[in-house]
């Protein structure tokens, strides 16, 4: 009888060990409660993460000059091109036609 | 005795007047038939010839303008800055003009008269006015279009620019005239815009006719309109320059 209730009492330890492995994702999923002090490995924590902060003003100007820099050389462009489209629609001698 | 003498001198005088005038008149008058004859045909020789060098100018003057057409619709092809719209007005007369030109030319080869041929050659300016209106049409859009292009990239960088000044001044920056120059820099961009109003639309309303200076009256309107556009883009231009240079750290 005592060799039953032991048997059963072994299954039952065994079936609980076995469904916390499978654990339903909950074991597997959650993040260990504190730092592993027990590793002979050590690791250190990862750094909170930052939240971006604010542009400052300088860096808000930096970005303004560099695009304008781009826009400006785009216009150097487009004004070299109008120049020569408008050459090209001068009157001419053959405009008595 | 002596007057059957005077009597047969007299007729001999006479007969000799006669015989003369007979040999002289035989002798002339193939002469004076022989001229109108050979006038016709130098005339004709020379009508054939007049018309055969009035084809050719006329066919050289059609093939100009035909060349001139193609090379206006590469440039449109071409054109980064065209709207749709202006691309699609442009390439249609540019079409159109192509395909009217090259039947003249062949109407202009089977005439059989010089009038006929000055008639071609008037049709093939004053129905097209490649020179006149086609040409300044193609390319002052495309100017217009350009400038366009330039007027909403300046709008965007002023925006830019503007809210770059505030928050800088915020920050305790000193700017110096920042602000008056992008004030000036809105009215040259809207002065621009002015400028550039309808500039285009107009221009490819106008229709090839015999009224050459009112063509070339609405050609160089739109043209001073595209140079004003052009003074107010390199003094916005010279603004966004400046103002650039005062926000750098």
């Amino acid at each position: 009888m005592r060799r039953a209730i032991a048997m059963t009492a072994l299954a039952v330890a065994l079936g609980v060990a076995l469904t916390g492995c499978r654990g339903g994702g909950n074991r597997d999923a959650s993040p260990p409660a504190g730092p592993d002090t027990g590793s002979t490995v050590a690791t250190t924590p990862a750094p909170a993460p930052k939240t971006p902060a604010p542009a400052a003003p300088a860096d808000a100007a930096a970005a303004v000059v560099s695009q304008a820099d781009k826009d400006l050389a785009e216009l150097d462009k487009l004004l070299a091109e109008l120049d020569g489209q408008l050459k090209k629609a001068e009157e001419s001698p053959n405009d008595e036609d | 005795m002596r007057t059957d003498m005077l009597i047969r001198r007299g007729l001999l005088f006479a007969a000799t007047a006669l015989t003369a005038a007979a040999l002289a008149a035989t002798a002339g008058v193939p002469a004076q038939a022989a001229v109108p004859v050979a006038g016709v045909a130098v005339q004709a020789a020379d009508q054939a010839a007049n018309l055969a060098n009035a084809k050719k100018l006329a066919t050289v003057r059609i093939d100009g303008r035909l060349a001139m057409l193609r090379a206006e619709g590469v440039a449109i092809r071409n054109a980064a800055r065209l709207t749709d719209a202006h691309q699609a007005a442009l390439q249609k007369t540019v079409d159109a003009g192509i395909a009217g030109l090259t039947e003249l030319r062949a109407k202009v080869a089977a005439e059989t008269t010089l009038e006929a041929v000055r008639a071609g050659t008037r049709s093939m300016v004053e129905d097209y006015r490649v020179y006149l209106l086609v040409r300044p049409q193609v390319h002052l859009t495309l100017a217009a279009d350009v400038a366009a292009a330039a007027l909403t990239r300046l709008r965007t960088l002023h925006d830019k620019l503007a809210q770059a000044v505030t928050a800088a001044k915020s920050a305790g920056k000193d700017l110096g005239d920042a602000e008056a120059k992008l004030a000036h820099l809105k009215s040259e961009l809207d002065a621009m815009e002015s400028a550039l109003s309808g500039l285009a639309d107009d221009l490819l309303a106008v229709q090839p006719g015999p009224d050459s200076a009112a063509i070339r009256a609405k050609t160089a309107a739109a043209r001073a309109d595209v140079r004003t556009a052009r003074t107010h883009l390199r003094a916005a231009a010279t603004d966004a320059k400046a103002l650039r240079d005062l926000l750098k750290p």
